[in-house]
């Protein structure tokens, strides 16, 4: 039995594998501040008998990547921030991710693993798989680089890994066929990379659909991806089976009701989070092929509003007006997961707990951009020390 | 000698102390419970890498868990749990040994109890103080450490 490996104090008269028992009881926010106590700690947190213990932890969500997009044209906007939630005090960061090579555009997150690609023009458009926190990164080759498909991105930490090979993800690229003529008939075609074989293979499933993709952002719930199309349905993708589908939304727009909607994951369902006159709404999805949705939670926006009359005013008056303004709705989901809800209320942003039902204002949506208006990436983020490269 | 007459059994601490322990208390430690049943000629079983004051505090650990009928009924295993805590009132010394004594003499509950102690007294704390909790010397340059606190605080602020 080594008795110490440290040369840390008290520390060092334990042996490793209790001090890593000890770590692995700790958050990662206490495991981030260990790496700052001395060169020794450092290492230990980053060591891979250490990461392996680790890996099998589910970190909360404690913040949200934020990128502006433009909604009319296709240029990238190269800007992202990072909001930290459950802080007093200076919430939004700047561009976390300048320790990548290049400026990138946010494509999604997956247990605190985040993907990304080259903002274009791009001498060799790429895709980039990173961890803010160890700053560690890989790039991944882009064999079809096209910035208006939409990049999926699924990260298992639990799956079993080897610590000698590299991490295994996936990503499926979605691109949106358009027919040259009218009797053609558009439609979704899937582009699979898996992270063990290093090639994009193209699934020889496709699924026919008039509507592109509206937020290019994908949802990945229970094995299967999802993304909001610009109709009122939910293209679905499974990604073991290659089968897709299209899946109709709970809350269908009529003339004078169009809600505000958006899709998430919690508890390895995909959930739909509608806000109209009739309140925030949130329904899990429990058919696909059926498009059989069940109203899970609801809270009105008069209750709504009284249990944050700090912060919400005239709510429901101004909801009713906002089908007259589409553009800018007073009140509309940016995201959803683990029954965490990201919204927009004028213009501010706030995280609201539904368990809890407890309302946190986090910023005003002028601290992230002049366009944060328009359809921005916002991706819900839970803190990791995976490391992304070999180690 | 039968098995039922042989209900004690003797372990020495390092430092040549005596102790005379249940057979069944003895066995809450899985090393010791191995030796006996190595060996059941009923010979001391030295413990040579536990001084005799954490061997009492071990033995004190086994004996109430031991004791302390297994049961579903929350209000009994609060009362538990409350010992538990009491018990871990010591000084850091003492908490490391108990650690390493539980470690060697793989004893899975104390271990897993001394470890959440050690990380509960961790959880929350700056790097200043987990310094001098545990005395350990900083050995990041002053560059260095403004460096690593200026990445690292979006994170954990």
């Amino acid at each position: 039995m080594k008795r110490s490996c440290l040369n840390e104090g008290v520390l060092g008269l334990l042996n490793k594998d209790i001090v890593i028992d000890v770590l692995s009881r700790l958050p990662v926010k206490t495991l981030i501040r260990l790496s700052c106590v001395s060169k020794g700690l450092r290492r230990l947190v980053s060591d891979p008998d250490f990461i392996l213990v680790y890996m099998k932890r589910m970190e909360p969500i404690s913040g949200l990547f934020f990128q502006e997009r433009f909604r009319l044209c296709d240029d990238d906007i190269e800007r992202h921030s990072y909001v930290q939630f459950g802080v007093q005090g200076a919430k939004v960061h700047q561009m976390l991710l300048d320790f990548l090579p290049e400026k990138v555009v946010l494509l999604a997150t997956s247990n605190g693993l985040l993907c990304c690609r080259s903002c274009m023009p791009s001498p060799i458009p790429s895709i980039y798989i990173c961890n803010p926190v160890n700053k560690d990164w890989i790039r991944v080759n882009w064999d079809a680089p096209n910035k208006k498909d939409s990049i999926a991105f699924a990260f298992d930490p639990a799956s079993p890994r080897d610590m000698k090979t590299s991490l295994y993800f996936e990503l499926v690229q979605v691109h949106h066929h358009v027919g040259r003529c009218e009797t053609d008939d558009a439609y979704f075609s899937f582009h699979i990379y898996s992270s063990p074989s290093r090639a994009w293979v193209k699934s020889t499933e496709i699924c026919r659909c008039e509507y592109k993709l509206c937020k290019n952002r994908a949802t990945f719930a229970g094995g299967c991806l999802y993304w909001m199309t610009e109709s009122d349905q939910v293209l679905m993708f499974d990604v073991k089976n290659e089968l897709s589908c299209l899946i109709s939304l709970p809350l269908p727009a009529t003339e004078d009701n169009v809600p505000e909607k958006c899709i998430g994951e919690s508890s390895g369902k995909l959930h739909c989070v509608t806000i109209s006159q009739d309140g925030v709404v949130v329904w899990v999805l429990e058919e696909h092929y059926e498009s059989r949705w069940v109203l899970t939670w609801s809270i009105t926006l008069e209750t709504l509003e009284e249990e944050n009359n700090r912060y919400l005013y005239n709510l429901a008056e101004r909801v009713e007006k906002q089908s007259i303004d589409v553009f800018f709705p007073w009140m509309k989901p940016l995201a959803f997961e683990d029954g965490l809800l990201v919204l927009l209320v004028s213009l501010d942003v706030y995280l609201y707990h539904i368990h809890d039902k407890k309302l946190e204002k986090l910023c005003s949506l002028a601290e992230l951009g002049r366009h944060s208006m328009m359809g921005p990436t916002v991706l819900l983020h839970s803190l990791s020390l995976v490391p992304v490269s070999q180690p | 000698m039968s098995t039922e007459e042989r209900r004690i059994v003797v372990l020495r601490s390092s430092d040549e102390e005596i102790f005379e322990v249940d057979i069944d208390v003895a066995s809450e430690s899985q090393t010791i419970k191995h030796s006996i049943e190595d060996d059941d000629s009923g010979r001391v079983i030295p413990v040579p890498n536990v001084d005799g004051h954490t061997l009492a505090k071990v033995i004190e650990y086994c004996k109430k868990h031991v004791e302390t009928p297994k049961s579903d009924d929350r209000d009994a295993q609060d009362a538990l749990r409350a010992w538990d805590t009491e018990y871990m009132k010591i000084d850091q010394n003492t908490l490391f040994e108990l650690i390493l004594a539980a470690n060697y003499l793989n004893i899975k509950g104390l271990l897993d109890l001394t470890c959440q102690t050690v990380a509960d007294m961790i959880k929350g704390k700056s790097p200043e103080e987990i310094r001098a909790m545990f005395n350990i010397k900083n050995d990041f340059t002053p560059q260095e450490e403004e460096d690593i606190r200026k990445e690292n605080q979006w994170a954990f602020e």
